[in-house]
């Protein structure tokens, strides 16, 4: 069942947010009887948005609907007092308040594995998909898109959800066990792969369709005339998103992703909240930047990367592989600058190939075209060729069966256009599925993700140097207060020796402890470590009074001397944190290195996999119309032989 | 430019069984209006168009080049056209210009009646008369030919929508061809920047590939343009002839109306006379009779003397009129002939036309086939080791 879909109400609409206000003022909704239903589901074409019940919403009352409609006794009661609850929990997920919503939905699901089959059931289904998912390949694909909003059938708790009404396009996800399918949004699979980005920062994970953009609002749109380019465009997000998931599961190379938790959720047909699987931990775990996090184990919770320096963009875009000096990085350095220039070039040249390719599909469906007219203009020839030996009086019998023959073979000869055109219609669509969509998918938006992974190794050998440079501004700070103190000491050492002997050095003494003193005051603790003000020169405002020199030298310089002391061993606090911070992301940058550049080694095989493959079906294709043509031309001759 | 023709026959009247001679553009064209004006009333087959001059310019450029293989094309059903007729083939001028050396005589001593001053007089003598008859039209009244009429019109409604859709699909392949071209420059560059080193050897012959499918879907498209539709043409070509000699004969018919036409003038005026010794009161007659008088004529005699000239003038018209009917029956019988010429013809060449583009897309077909098997073959043997290595490889990483 495929549905007009409204991406700019999708994506921006009230109808794709939780619930509002104004929806969960209103009483819950009581199920009208299953005819209803068929009915509505009827008109599902009509796009009238009627109510804005949210995915939330849906799936408690569908949660309802099942408990009350479960043979067990008393369930009805619990049914009914769980919708009050339910009503109450879009309440609560109104405040926004995901874990609240997380841990409000546990303990109802638990109280429902007494009371219900269905919950049990689940529990089966996890272990199931687990198992299911272990295997190398699960024939998994995304069985229908539709506006699906409320369960239709009480009886099988995990057919499609059907639509009451809904702006919502929902994926219905097939596993091909047993009978259950799982229904997601687009925006569900968006923040699955969102999530397994930040859980894996390192690795490649599949990529989903691009989101509609305002062109293609305008373009498409809700308006019927455009309702083939608004089909054509979910046909081409229902392939994208199987291949999403066929890849996650289907592929070695993404092992660790299939096993994570949160994907497996993803397919489970029981966790039908799924934003409050988005927002419990492992993803609450995550630091809310990720460069804060540990690159190869995010939800590890470690207190000193928060610490870490968040680079600019400026500093992305400045940052060259080749300039790094990190020693051990150095080796991969080389390689990721190979990589990314060969990725940019990669990209450069699918977006190319496309432009071809779009031509060729292009032209291939202008022939079409034409080959549609010819057939129906050879259908009339072939008419006109057979009356002229019908009608004619005088016409010998021998002229009579070569114009019916004639007229025969000009058919079978329409008939074979016709062929044609349809072999190369269906040659076209692989082309088009195969040639240009493969190869946008697997190589363009590829090489686009693998930039970004280059730019979080950048973006962590960022963070060492900026970190690096901040300690060593530190220890040269420290080596400054060091070298003054030190020098305050001999100065001071031979100033008393001096200032016994002579007035005026005693008057220069108190003279420079003084502008000192007012400088350590005035600027406090930065002036001291190499700050501007505290290299300027000395002010030549003099206020202390001349008496007491000595003293004054001496107390005001032991003061100094541990307010100095004091900022050293600050400092060496610092820097010995920083020793550590250090320590930590070269590991990090050492680690990430290390795993992108097995991800990438990985990903290119797959690239080099996927030209091949590209390659390969391209010759299939080529083959497999010419093979269809050919034999249709081979009977159209015999034809000809047999019959003229 | 000539174009050489190679004859085998049976026929004992030429010398040798097996013979070849060159002839030129022209010389067709003096055969075509010597065949024209020797047998009026056959369907004398047509000639490729003469084309302007921006074709004929370049002989050795792409467009000279098509343009050549297309006439050579034509000229070729234009002979086989003719041969293949009960009447022309049997003419004095098609055996000379086939075997003769003496044909630039022949034509020396023929060229007052193939001059192009006289072509043009008759062409202005015909766009007179055509002009002329444009207000007097006559109704066909031989069912035949109107049957024949009204399918000839068919057909060439027919052929004409089909000859232009192919010259659409011929037109296709040609940008298919194009595009094809530019996927195989930018793979070359590809290739050249090194992006998959691993593959260089498989996109070289995937690119190969590309190229020579690209070289075959121009050829396709050739095809289709020098030899397909150039027989599509030819055969509405013949269809226009047929439609020339079918209103040829029309205006031979309204020769013999208007002599007919004549007749009965005479014949009224004829009676008139013979009834005006009784009465003779019309004003006409008063004032012959008196100039008569004048003269000292007659009035009997005189009378007698016209009814006799108008009795020769009769006469004369209807022989003539008996002999142009025989003509015109003889002309509307031989269409009939023609007609099963046209339908021989017609049925020959659909035949052999799709035969040859049977042929040209099963060739075409087979080898794409050929081409794309072997190179996914190469591809996959490639595609084997990468997989047989990613096995072998497999798992890099430690689950985290």
């Amino acid at each position: 069942m495929e549905v007009l879909e409204n991406p700019f109400v999708r994506s921006t609409s009230p109808y794709d947010r939780p619930a509002t206000p104004e929806d969960s003022a209103l009483p819950p909704v009581s199920h009208p009887p299953p005819d209803l239903y068929t009915s509505f589901f009827a008109d599902e074409y009509d796009n009238n948005p009627q109510s804005g019940y949210s995915i939330q919403e849906d799936t408690t009352e569908g949660f309802m609907e099942e408990s009350t409609g479960e043979p067990v006794g008393g369930s009805s009661e619990v049914g009914s007092d769980y919708s009050d609850e339910a009503s109450m929990l879009v309440s609560h997920d109104q405040q926004s308040s995901h874990a609240v919503n997380a841990a409000g939905i546990k303990p109802q699901q638990t109280e429902l594995v007494e009371n219900s089959m269905f919950i049990s059931q689940n529990l089966d289904i996890s272990d199931g998909l687990r198992s299911l998912i272990g295997q190398d390949s699960v024939p998994v694909q995304i069985a229908h898109t539709g506006r699906f909003s409320a369960y239709s059938q009480a009886s099988n708790p995990h057919a499609p959800r059907q639509s009451l009404v809904s702006n919502v396009i929902y994926y219905t996800i097939d596993l091909n066990y047993g009978q259950f399918v799982v229904q997601r949004r687009y925006s569900e699979f968006s923040s699955l792969r969102d999530a397994l980005c930040r859980l894996y920062p390192t690795r490649y994970v599949p990529t989903i369709p691009e989101k509609h953009s305002f062109m293609n609002y305008i373009l498409g749109g809700n308006n019927t005339l455009h309702s083939k380019i608004n089909l054509s465009i979910i046909e081409y997000r229902k392939r994208y998103l199987t291949d999403f998931l066929v890849e996650i599961i289907g592929n070695p190379v993404y092992r660790p992703l299939k096993h994570c938790e949160l994907f497996i959720k993803f397919l489970d047909p029981s966790e039908s909240n799924w934003d409050a699987v988005i927002h419990s931990p492992p993803m609450t775990l995550i630091p809310t930047s990720y460069l804060l996090a540990n690159p190869i184990n995010p939800t590890e919770a470690e207190g000193i990367r928060s610490l870490l320096p968040l680079p600019l963009v400026s500093q992305i875009n400045a940052f060259k592989f080749q300039d790094t000096k990190a020693k051990d990085g150095e080796a991969y350095n080389v390689k990721f600058a190979q990589l990314e220039q060969r990725f940019h070039q990669s990209h450069r040249l699918v977006r190319e190939l496309g432009t071809v390719s779009g031509k060729l599909d292009n032209l291939y469906e202008r022939l079409i075209k034409n080959y549609i007219e010819l057939g129906g203009n050879l259908n009339n020839f072939a008419l006109t060729v057979e009356s002229s030996s019908t009608t004619f009086r005088e016409s010998v019998e021998a002229e009579d069966e070569a114009n019916h023959n004639l007229s025969l073979v000009i058919e079978k000869f329409g008939s074979t256009i016709d062929k044609n055109f349809l072999h190369m219609e269906a040659f076209q669509y692989q082309q088009q599925l195969q040639l240009h969509e493969h190869m946008k998918i697997s190589i363009g938006s590829k090489t686009q993700e693998l930039l970004k992974l280059l730019n979080f190794v950048k973006l962590k050998q960022i963070q060492l140097m900026l970190t690096q440079k901040k300690y060593q501004g530190y220890a040269d700070s420290k080596k400054q207060i060091e070298s003054r103190v030190e020098q305050n000491e001999r100065l001071q050492d031979a100033l008393l020796r001096g200032s016994e002997l002579s007035p005026s050095i005693a008057e220069a003494i108190q003279r420079y402890e003084t502008s000192h003193r007012r400088g350590a005051n005035g600027n406090g603790w930065f002036t001291v470590f190499g700050g501007k003000r505290a290299s300027r020169p000395v002010d030549s405002g003099v206020h202390g009074d001349n008496s007491s020199t000595h003293s004054l030298v001496s107390t005001n310089s032991s003061e100094d001397q541990t307010e100095a002391h004091r900022k050293i061993k600050l400092l060496d606090d610092e820097m010995d944190s920083l020793k550590r911070l250090i320590q930590v992301i070269q590991a990090d940058v050492n680690a990430v290195s290390e795993h992108v550049a097995v991800t990438l080694d990985e990903e290119c095989t797959l690239i080099a996999q996927d030209w091949l493959r590209i390659m390969m079906r391209n010759s299939r294709n080529i083959q497999i119309m010419s093979e269809e043509n050919l034999s249709a031309w081979q009977e159209l001759k015999d034809e000809i032989g047999e019959l003229l | 430019m000539a174009y050489l023709i190679e004859t085998t026959t049976n026929n004992p009247s030429f010398k040798k069984p097996q013979f070849s001679i060159r002839r030129r553009y022209s010389d067709f064209e003096f055969l075509f209006h010597c065949l024209l004006s020797d047998f009026p009333t056959s369907l004398v087959p047509p000639l490729p168009e003469k084309h302007s001059f921006q074709y004929l310019k370049g002989e050795t450029t792409r467009l000279g080049e098509s343009f050549t293989a297309k006439r050579c094309h034509s000229l070729d059903k234009f002979l086989a056209r003719i041969l293949n007729h009960p009447v022309l083939s049997q003419s004095r001028v098609l055996y000379v210009f086939l075997e003769s050396a003496d044909w630039v005589t022949y034509k020396k001593n023929l060229n007052i009646v193939a001059s192009d001053e006289s072509l043009s007089q008759s062409a202005v003598d015909t766009l007179t008369e055509t002009l002329m008859n444009a207000f007097k039209r006559t109704e066909e009244t031989n069912e035949d030919i109107l049957l024949i009429h009204e399918k000839l019109n068919k057909l060439n409604d027919n052929l004409s929508k089909i000859e232009k859709i192919f010259g659409k699909v011929s037109q296709k392949h040609e940008l298919l061809s194009l595009s094809y071209l530019s996927f195989h420059k930018n793979l070359t560059k590809m290739i050249g920047s090194g992006i998959e080193e691993n593959l260089t050897l498989e996109f070289t012959i995937f690119n190969q590939g590309i190229k020579s499918y690209s070289e075959n879907l121009a050829s396709y498209a050739q095809y289709l343009e020098q030899n397909f539709i150039v027989d599509l043409k030819d055969l509405i070509a013949l269809i226009i002839n047929f439609k020339r000699l079918l209103k040829t004969k029309q205006d031979r018919k309204l020769d013999l109306e208007l002599l007919i036409g004549y007749l009965s003038d005479y014949k009224y005026e004829k009676n008139k006379l013979i009834t005006q010794s009784a009465s003779s009161h019309s004003p006409m007659g008063a004032i012959r009779n008196k100039l008569e008088d004048l003269k000292g004529v007659n009035h009997e005699q005189a009378r007698i003397a016209r009814i006799n000239k108008l009795e020769d003038k009769i006469k004369q018209l209807e022989t003539e009129i008996t002999t142009q009917e025989k003509l015109l029956a003889e002309f509307e019988k031989n269409l009939m002939k023609e007609w099963e010429y046209f339908e021989k013809v017609k049925v020959r060449e659909l035949k052999g036309s799709l035969l040859a583009l049977c042929q040209f897309n099963i060739d075409f077909y087979l080898g794409a086939i050929g081409d794309f098997k072997a190179i996914e073959t190469k591809l996959y043997a490639k595609y084997q080791g990468i997989n047989d290595l990613v096995e072998a490889e497999t798992p890099l990483v430690k689950e985290p």
